[in-house]
């Protein structure tokens, strides 16, 4: 397994395009992964295969690794100090984590957003723009933005006011423009940290409208404590569990979402979709 | 129930009056000494070389010139070293035992007296590399200042890259940007109002102390303006002290004109930076 | 416990339909007398029943589905309510086609019958009883084993209403009744058919709740299961 180096940087779609990635989006598959703070093992034994051009939600009770694993997918774990990750990860057929393997140049590949909005200090323009740009993207820019905005349903809102700063936009709009940057580098994956969970509930319906879309030309996965959240809109559900507090979390039961949330296999899973965890 | 609003009151008149009596005595040196000094104040004062034997048509040319000397050059030397060091401590090194111990004693050495910086730098500036300085120049007194005022940079630096959210750093990260890439786009324009502020603390007190120049050999008479980094250099602050240490009133008044230009100086050099700074914070 | 008020809405919805059910089964026994006994007047107590039956019933529906709208249920809760509305169903057309069988007993009372037709008739409604209480006794304590059993009970029921419908093309040598009574007797052998078949649904509906597994399914799997795993 090789790893890819930055030159090898490729704008998947090239210089323009809509839709053209269906059939080259990737999966991922994870194989035994562990996670550690220093000596701590926050997350056990994970494998899983996330199914391109699908959206897999994460679910399972707080403390139980879930955002631990998911930043394991794209190499954002190892940016805290002390922090590793053990197992494998592939990328289509490239493991991100094998020797000479570029963490910056998987983090384009496999895009995030955060929790709570973090736009950067800038015009909304240069929001979109400045992650393209550091990656050399050579194209027209300014339809690379429009682009953007409108697949994070947002370019209506802002496209006469692109100058302004980040900060003058709502909650919900701010996560949209995380949205739209990250598209911006035209990942195959896009990862979402509990996307919607600081956001009142018409901004929430906006971004679960936005990931129904999103998932046509890339792979989505999202971690959630809304379980109705991802009832509604995912293929496939993992329910993370810890059994004894201090103990590392682990995958419990991993199905498509229909099963999970019509007739679960293992009663930890039952007990937590229905809201019975004690 | 009276009584609540009573000691509410009393609370907001002692505030005031803590406040007032700060800017009130301020006020009253700044006009004594502008009263003192306007006898010698006009444009004459600040083109002239002082004089023993003409004081009244001396003036304050030379230690002008020394200590916007002074000033530049502690500016470009102390800036990219405070800068650069405080983004390497906050941003590069790993929470080692070494590194904690570096961060303590940055901000002790911003308590050290200034005259030790003096010995310092006479021992390292201009003596041991005397060849590459020139002895005691200005740029071997501004190597000494810059000493003095690193810590303050760095800590002050430190401070403002350390109150912009975790959240800008993993944003910057997800998009597959380097670590420098993130610094320079993001965390040093967003650091940039709190470090000037810091900068601009530290070039003032820079501005004004004696102690340190003159341990490293700044004149207190010179027949040249400085012209160069290699050349001999007076100051402001030696300047004045060297006539308040006369008796006649001319130079009394000459000292009183001078401490005026040195806050002529300090409030331009503090009105730069400020515009500066909120030139920046208004781009965020 | 957390939720425990949703839990207790289901449990109280629960109980409503065994309720529900228990007065029905009450119907079906005074269905069963009458027709064994030819008490004419036990049988019209219990004409009427099934307006008061269907009431209850889109009371119940009601019920399921203000819960289902306000405590957005999953997995086995919403097998539940699925279950629950079903039950509901069957329970209410059990009563109403008891209350047709009352109905058609009162209206032929004193009719002459078809001796061999009346046995097969009376058969037939004892073990649709039977069927019947079974499947609500499996759906009170989820015991999804008899509920295969109850299948193959089905399967007896078919046997009585072929020799039934056999009977009512071929009348018996001892005489073959009043044509009104012989009409009826026809219906009441569907309507018998019937409500086994509902008794039985309501055990398949168990099976339903408690595995998520449609009965069929999973007696279908059983068949087809592969018996020599590690053989040829």
């Amino acid at each position: 397994m090789t790893g890819v180096s930055r030159d090898q940087r490729a704008t998947r779609k090239g210089g323009g395009g809509e839709a053209a990635g269906d059939n080259s989006t990737l999966g991922m598959k994870v194989g035994n992964l562990a996670a550690f703070y220093g000596s701590f093992k926050a997350v056990t034994d994970v494998s899983m295969d996330i199914q391109a051009n699908k959206v897999t939600a994460l679910i399972g009770p707080s403390g139980c690794g879930k955002s631990t694993y998911i930043r394991c997918l794209n190499r954002m774990h190892e940016v805290i100090p002390g922090a590793r990750a053990e197992g494998s990860v592939t990328l289509g057929d490239q493991d991100i984590y094998a020797k000479g393997s570029d963490p910056v140049v998987i983090r384009r590949r496999i895009g995030m957003v955060f929790q709570k909005p973090n736009p950067f200090s800038k015009s909304i323009y240069e929001n979109v723009a400045w992650g393209a740009r550091i990656n050399g993207f050579k194209g027209d820019m300014d339809d690379l933005v429009e682009r953007s905005l409108r697949q994070a349903a947002l370019w209506e809102e802002v496209k006469d006011r692109l100058k302004e700063s980040g900060f003058s936009l709502s909650g919900g709009q701010q996560q949209r423009l995380c949205i739209a940057r990250t598209l911006a580098v035209e990942p195959e994956v896009i990862l979402m940290d509990e996307p919607a969970s600081a956001l009142d509930p018409v901004s929430t319906q906006k971004i679960e409208d936005t990931m129904a879309e999103l998932k046509k030309s890339y792979t989505v996965v999202i971690v959630t404590h809304n379980m109705q959240q991802a009832a509604r809109i995912s293929d496939y559900t993992g329910f993370f569990y810890i059994v004894n507090m201090g103990d590392p979390g682990r995958l419990w039961e991993f199905d498509e979402t229909e099963k999970i949330f019509s007739n679960p296999e293992r009663k930890e899973t039952e007990d937590y979709v229905t809201g019975r965890f004690g | 129930m009276a009584a609540r609003y009573g000691f509410d009151r009393v609370f907001t008149v002692v505030v005031t009056v803590a406040a007032l009596v700060g800017i009130v005595v301020l006020a009253v040196l700044l006009v004594d000494v502008a009263r003192d000094g306007s006898s010698m104040l006009s444009p004459n004062f600040l083109t002239s070389f002082p004089s023993q034997i003409f004081p009244e048509n001396g003036g304050i040319y030379p230690a002008l010139v020394g200590s916007l000397w002074l000033l530049g050059l502690t500016f470009l030397i102390s800036v990219p070293l405070g800068l650069g060091a405080a983004v390497y401590l906050e941003e590069y090194a790993e929470d080692t035992r070494i590194n904690q111990i570096i961060e303590i004693n940055i901000s002790n050495l911003a308590g050290v007296p200034s005259v030790i910086y003096g010995l310092l730098g006479l021992g390292i500036f201009v003596q041991l590399l005397a060849p590459i300085t020139g002895g005691g120049s200005v740029l071997s007194g501004a190597l000494t200042l810059s000493l003095l005022i690193l810590p303050v940079i760095i800590v002050s630096t430190r401070e403002a890259l350390r109150s912009i959210p975790r959240a800008i750093r993993e944003g910057g990260y997800a998009l597959g940007a380097t670590r420098w890439e993130v610094i320079r786009s993001h965390l040093l324009p967003m650091a940039l109002p709190g470090a000037l502020t810091g900068i601009i603390l530290a070039l003032s007190r820079a501005i004004g102390e004696a102690a340190p120049i003159l341990v490293v050999g700044v004149s207190l008479y010179q027949t040249y303006a400085t012209g160069g980094p290699f050349d001999g250099y007076m100051a402001l602050p030696t300047q004045i002290y060297d006539w308040i240490s006369r008796p006649q009133q001319i130079f009394q008044d000459s000292a009183a004109a001078g401490i005026v230009v040195v806050m002529a100086v300090l409030l331009i050099a503090n009105s730069v930076a400020i515009v500066l700074r909120n030139r920046y914070q208004q781009r965020s | 416990m957390p939720r425990e008020s949703f839990q207790q809405e289901l449990d109280n919805l629960t109980s409503d339909v065994l309720g529900l059910g228990r007065e029905v089964g009450v119907s079906l026994e005074n269905m069963v007398r009458a027709m064994e006994t030819g008490d004419e007047e036990l049988a019209a107590r219990e004409l009427g029943v099934d307006v008061r039956y269907k009431a209850r019933g889109a009371e119940l529906d009601r019920d399921s589905m203000i819960l289902q709208a306000r405590q957005a249920p999953v997995a086995g809760d919403l097998r539940l309510l699925y279950t629950v509305q079903a039950v509901t169903n069957h329970l209410v057309r059990s009563g109403a086609l008891s209350e047709h069988i009352c109905h058609a007993l009162a209206e032929t009372a004193g009719a002459e019958r078809d001796e061999d037709l009346e046995a097969a008739l009376v058969e037939m409604a004892r073990t649709a009883r039977n069927i019947f209480n079974e499947g609500l006794d499996i759906f009170e304590n989820r015991d999804i084993d008899r509920a295969r059993d109850l299948q193959a009970k089905d399967d007896k029921v078919d046997l009585l209403y072929s020799e039934a419908m056999n009977l009512i093309a071929n009348p018996s040598d001892s005489g073959a009744g009043a044509p009104e009574w012989r009409m009826r007797a026809a219906l009441m052998v569907h309507y018998l058919e019937r409500i086994a078949d509902h008794g039985v649904d309501i055990g398949g509906s168990t099976v339903f709740l408690v595995t998520g597994q449609r009965i069929e399914d999973a007696m279908r799997q059983y068949i087809e299961r592969d018996i020599n795993p590690d053989g040829e």
